[in-house]
């Protein structure tokens, strides 16, 4: 999934933004990467969990093997 | 050492490091004022513990009842809170004594600390290097004597960086330990407050003041608070330590290899038993974090980004804007991958007690130095410096940096060594065992003509 200027500036209205057009080219490609990288976490083994929110109070259970 | 002279101390220590810029508000009038309280009180026996009367900073975004708080932007130039954050309150029922507010990257985005509106604070063992960020006022002013500790907040690492390049201790402790509550917010999920110090027993009784539960702050319910002093003590000796060895914890500049080899060699000395591990889908990993960050900080900043974007530094607009095109479903699919990695981790932890790594794969780079010669990979410095701290506030680890030698042109290397959530103990002895073991910690950069 890829997007432009255009593209980046109809969503900042969507949201009530007014970004200068020189950001939105600059900002184009670096999303554009990061829609392609979050595109590829479909890849891993996440159907079936639920998101980490609230972050998960972490378990202060000792380790059997050793006691500590 | 009375009070009012090491308060003192560091106070002239403030000004005769002023071409460091690590302050943004110093705040001597109130210092001299607790130094002096601080050592009435402990004339008349009413000693509150190892921190009272002792000279401490904290993050420009740690709010501060009627001192100015800026975050280190702009947009917050005149801001005066009016309650304390909890690790304020925390420290002063301890006795600290305030020096002031250090500085920071905008809004604590960045690792850097090149401030658009306050202007770069350098490191002390090289005044055209960056101490890291993004508290890295902390880092510079402990390394440099300008108090015995400071407050940070690592949300990528921006306690451990400044640590690792200003030659300091650094402790993210495990999210929620620390209470979040009066701390300006990079992202809600992944911030963590802790100390930087001049040695893991310092921090240790840092740890101590500020950490358990609040009522203010729901991630820190729950939680016991073990003796962080007593572990600097701790049996290290038969502990399983896992060193990662992976594609992406291999690239490293050749000094800090050195470094970290021969910090592996003491480990094995003290009776560690080392062994290499791998952590699985790290890039995927990292761009679920970034995205993460990306999101939360642009829900954070939102109202600003609509109404006064022109006074935040062009850098961190830029960042901001970027995260406001973070979808939801890709905002929550990068928080299910978290479940995914915080599950692995615990599996991972199951075989070992201690991850141990470098702190940062290079040294601290130039002030504006945008790219890292890594053994004849070129990569751009931000992503290099948070690419070994990052992972454990993904999974709300605790993680620890000690100085562990010095690599290129003279400048420090940390030693990172993190832990299973809620096990600051253990890092805390591997940490201080190795201290006791070699000379880094006592190593200070040189004075100033």
């Amino acid at each position: 999934m890829s997007v432009d200027a255009a593209g980046l500036a109809q969503l900042a209205r969507m949201l009530g933004l007014s970004i200068p057009q020189d950001a939105l080219e600059r900002l184009a490609p670096a999303v554009s990467k990061m829609y392609a990288d979050l595109d590829r976490l479909r890849e891993l083994p996440i159907e079936g969990r639920r998101p980490a929110l609230p972050p998960l109070l972490p378990s202060a259970a000792p380790d059997m093997e050793t006691g500590r | 050492m009375s009070p009012v002279a090491l308060t003192d101390a560091a106070l002239a220590q403030i000004d005769r490091w002023r071409a460091l810029n690590a302050f943004i508000t110093v705040t001597a009038d109130l210092a001299r004022a607790q130094a002096a309280e601080a050592a009435r009180e402990i004339g008349a026996g009413r000693y509150r513990g190892p921190l009272h009367g002792v000279p401490v900073s904290l993050k420009d975004l740690i709010d501060t009842r009627g001192i100015r708080t800026t975050c280190g932007s702009r947009v917050l130039a005149d801001h005066v809170p009016s309650h304390d954050a909890t690790v304020t309150v925390r420290l002063r029922e301890a006795g600290a004594v305030l020096l002031g507010k250090a500085a920071l990257h905008e809004f604590a985005y960045g690792i850097t600390n090149n401030n658009a509106h306050f202007g770069p604070t350098c490191n002390p063992w090289g005044l055209d290097r960056i101490p890291g960020g993004s508290s890295g006022g902390g880092g510079a002013a402990v390394a440099a004597g300008l108090g015995c500790a400071s407050i940070g907040t690592d949300t990528g690492g921006s306690i451990r960086i400044p640590a690792a390049l200003c030659g300091v201790v650094g402790l993210k402790p495990s999210y929620g330990r620390v209470s979040t509550h009066g701390v300006f917010p990079l992202s809600w999920s992944l911030d963590h407050p802790g100390p930087l110090a001049r040695t893991v027993e310092d921090a240790a009784i840092v740890l101590q003041a500020i950490a358990g539960p609040d009522p203010h702050d729901r991630t820190t319910l729950g939680q016991t608070v073990p003796d962080f002093r007593a572990a600097v003590r701790g049996d290290v000796r038969g502990l399983r330590v896992g060193v990662l060895d992976d594609p992406y914890h291999r690239h490293v500049e050749h000094g800090v290899r050195i470094a970290f080899e021969a910090a592996l060699d003491v480990l094995r000395g003290l009776g560690l038993r080392l062994d290499t591990v791998t952590v699985p889908h790290m890039p995927e990993t990292f761009a679920a974090q970034l995205a993460i960050i990306q999101a939360e900080s642009a829900s954070v900043h939102e109202r600003w980004l609509r109404e006064r974007p022109q006074d935040y530094g062009p850098e961190t607009l830029e960042r901001l804007r970027h995260g406001l095109f973070v979808t939801a479903a890709q905002y929550l699919r990068a928080q299910r991958l978290r479940a995914l990695a915080i599950e692995e981790y615990g599996e991972l932890f199951r075989r070992i007690d201690a991850l141990v790594l470098p702190s940062v794969p290079a040294v601290a780079p130039r002030i504006g130095q945008n790219t890292i010669d890594l053994g004849g990979e070129v990569v751009e410095t931000r992503g290099v410096i948070t690419r070994f701290s990052r992972l454990f506030n993904f999974v709300g680890a605790p993680a620890l940096s000690v100085p562990c030698g010095f690599g290129a042109d003279g400048l420090p290397v940390g030693l990172q060594i993190a832990g299973r959530p809620m096990a600051e103990e253990t890092v805390i002895a591997i940490g201080a065992a190795y201290e006791r073991a070699t000379p880094w910690h006592t190593r200070r950069p040189p004075e100033p003509e």
